[in-house]
């Protein structure tokens, strides 16, 4: 019985029997015990939930999307042949129903209030730089494609493998790794850690105006510039 | 393996480096990815002769460094891990509409009591068919009509529609990982998942898939989109009906490339479809070679209005005076 199954007793302990591995409950529920998906949504909804919220950026969008992906995933269980982990594939259909509802939507993320206010208990260090980090995180992670969104959440901020990831992406290992530096590349720019670049009117350097591409949300590059310059 | 802009060349010697180019191929320089290729020799090449691209480098390499500090930083505080623990709220709605799904009981040992049962049906009804969200936040679907042309082509079962689009994800998985053999994977798995209570009394499930997307076709591609029917293969939910506007399902112009946006309403879509004759099963707001393309999956068999017969690639004009047919295929049995 897993973890997250030992507080369930009664005609659901038959659980018991199943191999605790998530292949095993998938096949339990495939197989038409009624409580095998939850254990399996169970043991891993925390984790989908971070994908889900991370890539969103939006706490009621990524209710739904997890809602939508996991109804999709239990409906969908008979498919699953167990050519990757089940939990690559929980985690591709989740990826899948936030970056379909982006494009569907075409709505740029929001940034995502924390559930606890700012009177909470600050962190030990320094709580007031660690809320804006937090913060402004979050808002240039919202200025990213969401697809380079996505293979940035699930490589380095839920620790996937780029091998994982790729799968779960449905692309190549090498895409992953690109999208994910150029998130960071981007990210630079958000969080004003790259000098805007020559031709970007009313900044410091001297190369003239170079044929410059600017990217769909210069914008809101240029809203954080501002921010971080007054910071500073 | 360089990035999906890899084709992008590099701008014109003596040009600096643009944010284009910071944000795409230095970006990928700088992780490795052009190692031993050609763009990658050319970067080195820029970076060495011209003061501009090796600042731009230097200056992208300390910043790649600052960002994952502050990656870093930030999830090791105290906000980002009150994300990796999913809310009270949303687990318990989760729960619900998994029993539901699964045709039991909600949960009681982890569900909430306070989950109204119309929330849940709701919610399982998007999941499976498309995104109806906004009723669940008290939107205006209640007083949507289905359109024309849903009430007046073919009949359609129910469960088609449903089928494919309760892939949505998840039978992207199944098809991609098993490409050559998708035909016989997939709707194997398809077949057997469980009708969700077509509710044959509401227009709104009933009817072509509506899509729209991003993607490109060609007369190599095209095809594979009369494969995703038949095998719920990417998801395709019905865009902009979240938002319930006067066409019902049919996607929000806005959504929709300004070529095509005529065909966003209901009566040109009607009048194209009904050129293009047969049954829709579904409609794809995309392009084919560049140009801006409504890609249309019909069934001429009335027998099986749900097996794809054709796919047809027409124009911003169709319906005007006849289908504006840019391409079609036939779909093999």
């Amino acid at each position: 019985v897993t973890k997250q199954g030992t507080d369930r007793r009664g005609p659901a302990d038959e659980s018991a029997d199943h191999p605790a591995d998530d292949a095993a409950l998938l096949r339990a529920h495939v197989d038409g015990d009624g409580e095998a998906f939850g254990f399996l949504v169970r043991r891993h909804r925390d984790r989908l939930w971070a994908v889900a919220l991370r890539t969103l950026g939006d706490r009621e969008e990524a209710a739904d999307a997890l809602q939508d992906a996991l109804v999709s995933a239990l409906r969908a269980a008979k498919g699953f042949r167990g050519d990757s982990a089940v939990t690559t594939w929980l985690h591709r259909i989740v990826v899948n129903a936030c970056l379909d509802r982006i494009r569907r939507r075409q709505v740029r993320p929001t940034v995502p209030l924390p559930d606890e206010g700012p009177g909470e208990p600050a962190a030990p260090g320094d709580p007031m730089a660690e809320r804006e980090t937090a913060l402004m995180v979050r808002e240039a992670l919202a200025t990213l494609p969401a697809e380079q969104r996505a293979a940035l959440v699930l490589t380095e901020m839920q620790g996937h493998s780029v091998a994982e990831v790729a799968v779960m992406l449905g692309v190549a290992e090498g895409t992953v790794k690109s999208r994910c530096a150029r998130a960071r590349a981007r990210l630079a720019l958000a969080l004003g850690h790259l000098r805007p670049l020559p031709g970007e009117p009313g900044q410091e350097g001297n190369q003239g105006s170079g044929a410059r591409v600017r990217p769909e949300n210069a914008a809101e590059h240029e809203r954080h510039h501002s921010r971080r310059r007054e910071q500073q | 393996v360089s990035g999906e802009n890899g084709g992008r060349p590099l701008p014109s010697p003596g040009t600096p480096p643009d944010e284009g180019a910071l944000t795409g191929v230095l970006a990928d320089y700088l992780a490795g990815l052009l190692d031993d290729t050609p763009e990658g020799d050319a970067v080195t090449e820029r970076i060495a002769a011209e003061p501009a691209w090796a600042d731009a480098y230097a200056e992208l390499r300390a910043a790649d460094a600052a960002v994952r500090a502050d990656l870093d930083r930030y999830l090791t505080g105290d906000d980002a891990l009150a994300e990796q623990t999913i809310p009270d709220d949303v687990a318990a709605r989760l729960d619900s509409a998994l029993a539901a799904a699964a045709g039991t009981a909600p949960d009681t040992a982890t569900g909430d009591a306070a989950v109204d049962t119309a929330a849940v049906d709701v919610a399982v009804d998007t999941a499976a068919v498309v995104p109806l969200d906004s009723a669940r936040r008290g939107g205006r679907s209640g007083r949507r009509r289905p359109p024309r042309w849903v009430t007046g082509g073919g009949a359609i079962a129910a469960g088609v529609v449903v089928l494919a689009a309760a892939a949505l994800g998840a039978g992207s998985l199944l098809s991609s990982q098993d490409s050559p053999s998708a035909d016989s994977a997939a709707p194997a798995g398809r077949a057997e998942q469980p009708a969700a209570s077509p509710r044959t009394d509401q227009g709104d499930d009933r009817g072509p898939t509506l899509s729209t997307s991003a993607t490109d076709y060609s007369a190599e591609t095209v095809g594979g989109v009369a494969l995703e029917d038949v095998a719920p293969r990417g998801p395709k939910p019905v865009p902009g009906a979240a938002d319930a506007n006067e066409y019902g399902r049919v996607p929000d112009p806005r959504q929709v490339s300004p070529e095509l946006r005529r065909l966003a309403s209901s009566a040109d879509l009607n009048s194209c479809l009904d050129a293009i004759g047969g049954t829709t099963i579904s409609a794809e707001y995309a392009s084919f070679d560049g140009n801006p393309a409504l890609i249309v999956v019909v069934a001429d068999d009335a027998a099986e209005p749900s097996r794809p017969t054709r796919v047809v690639v027409v124009g911003p004009d169709c319906g005007l005076s006849g289908t504006d047919e840019v391409y079609s295929e036939d779909v093999p049995r």
